[in-house]
């Protein structure tokens, strides 16, 4: 569903990645990982046609891409509901009450109903990105970019959205791809992770081979260690 | 026991119908690394911002220094404000000066001086400004090197050691974190706390981290606090919380203790 060829993105003669493989099947979940700056939301705004390469190819075999923001991006001068379905309006076509039942089935999965006429800043954090959730997927979108879901909340409430994302995706058949600097939340995001350093995309594979990784850069990235190839 | 730094007697805050804080009291001892945790709109921040003052409680007290801030008049408040260092989540610099005038910023504006006038202390010339930013840069681990840059031109982890560089360089006797790792990689999240810890005993100073993050707690921390619906959870020693019953401390220590493990050297993951 999405192809990253020898994919590479440069600012002011920079390179922020060169060469980068990446592939992603149809239904599957990839987590990106790696230090702040490395250009993981670059690489996610590369496949959301957002940012063109500079070298190689990016190809996503789908118009219908959602993307949740780190920083949620909902209208605070409409309401929880108006939210939801302006979208479905712009995006979509659809309006009247077909619109109107539809925002209410995806509040009701993201654990939001009964608030649909509050104004999102009256919400929790933790509720704005469950909101900002709903608001990515009501287009029904079948390729949907995370960047850092979870960033800045507890972690009680960030293991419950990313559980939340993982069932919307399974239950949905999205392909997925996220970004996260949280290791116990890409285990739960990704089927295979992927870490994003010093211009290189490097698989780690799944939980267990990210646990049993002998490179390096992905050991001393997972454990926090101070010296290291990143370092 | 020393007059304690920070001491909060039955405080209570309320937003709205929300009573964020509900007679919450608690101690810090001069030179103590208190961490305080919950769960988002637990009331951490709210906690910060009434030590230093910009919040002010319903009801109870807030002493800081033994002084309540309550009857404190503008200059009393503001000293007391100059003794607390505040470090915010997001390195906040200003992009359009070097980092050494990042650093040297409050050391040249007139409440520093004005605060120095009060305790008959003259302004710093400039060679103390260039000897006291290049000491706070050391004390951060950054090599002079970089004072001409802009903060654009270093690396986000640099940035945060800049940050807290420029909170020290008028030295103050209390830090207050908030939220100080949330939000980066692991191993820039282990250098803040490894700093944090360095210069809390190296200056003797009493630090206050308000954050979600138990495994830094767990691995800097003299004392816990947790906050949880208004009320103190717990109050106790690194002991007290691994070994509490309480089921939102095992449900924050699940993750930290597993995090803390895979930090072990030699220890399989």
């Amino acid at each position: 569903m999405i192809a990253l060829e020898r994919a590479g993105k440069s600012f002011d003669g920079r390179w922020v990645f060169r060469d980068v493989e990446l592939h992603v099947a149809r239904g599957a979940s990839a987590c990106l990982v790696g230090p702040s700056g490395s250009g993981k939301t670059v690489l996610l705004k590369l496949i959301a046609g957002l940012h063109l390469p500079d070298a190689g190819r990016v190809t996503v075999k789908s118009n219908s891409v959602g993307m949740l923001f780190q920083q949620n991006a909902l209208f605070n001068s409409l309401t929880v509901l108006e939210n939801l379905l302006f979208p479905l309006r712009e995006r979509k076509g659809i309006e009247g009450p077909a619109a109107h039942q539809r925002a209410l089935h995806f509040l009701e999965s993201v654990g939001l109903s009964g608030t649909e006429q509050l104004s999102p800043d009256a919400l929790s954090g933790g509720m704005q990105k469950r909101l900002g959730i709903a608001r990515a997927l009501i287009i029904e979108p079948e390729v949907v970019l995370y960047d850092d879901p979870t960033a800045g909340l507890d972690p009680i409430t960030s293991r419950t959205i990313a559980q939340l994302i993982r069932r919307l995706q399974i239950e949905n058949g999205t392909t997925v791809v996220a970004v996260t600097n949280d290791m116990h939340r890409a285990y739960e995001l990704g089927d295979t992770i992927f870490l994003l350093a010093q211009g290189k995309l490097t698989r780690g594979g799944c939980e267990k081979e990210v646990r049993e990784s002998l490179d390096p850069a992905l050991r001393q990235f997972v454990r926090g260690l101070q010296e290291g190839p990143l370092s | 026991m020393s007059t304690p730094a920070i001491r909060f007697e039955s405080v209570s805050k309320s937003f709205g119908a929300k009573r964020i804080l509900d007679q919450v009291s608690f101690s810090i001892q001069p030179g103590e690394i208190v961490f305080v945790l919950g769960k988002s709109g637990m009331g951490k921040s709210v906690t910060l911002k009434q030590i230093i003052g910009v919040m002010r409680p319903d009801a109870g007290k807030v002493i800081v220094e033994g002084k309540d801030l309550a009857s404190l008049d503008a200059p009393g408040l503001s000293r007391i404000r100059r003794r607390c260092g505040m470090v915010f989540q997001q390195p906040a610099l200003l992009d359009s000066l070097t980092i050494f005038e990042n650093i040297a910023f409050g050391l040249k504006s007139p409440e520093f001086r004005a605060a120095r006038a009060q305790e008959g202390k003259p302004a710093l010339d400039s060679d103390e400004i260039d000897t006291r930013v290049r000491e706070v840069l050391a004390l951060v681990k950054l090599e002079p090197e970089i004072l001409q840059l802009k903060p654009p031109k270093i690396s986000y982890g640099m940035q945060k050691r800049v940050s807290l560089a420029r909170t020290l360089a008028p030295g103050p006797s209390h830090l207050l974190f908030d939220e100080p790792t949330t939000g980066l990689d692991p191993i820039t999240t282990q250098a803040v706390n490894l700093l944090i810890a360095e210069l809390s005993r190296k200056l003797q100073v009493t630090s206050v981290v308000v954050s979600h993050d138990m495994g830094c707690a767990l691995r800097i921390a003299d004392r816990v606090l947790v906050l949880d619906q208004g009320r103190i959870l717990i109050d106790g020693t690194l002991d007290a919380v691994r070994n509490s019953n309480e089921p939102l401390i095992r449900d924050f220590l699940a993750e930290a203790l597993e995090h803390e493990q895979a930090q072990t050297p030699g220890a399989p993951l």
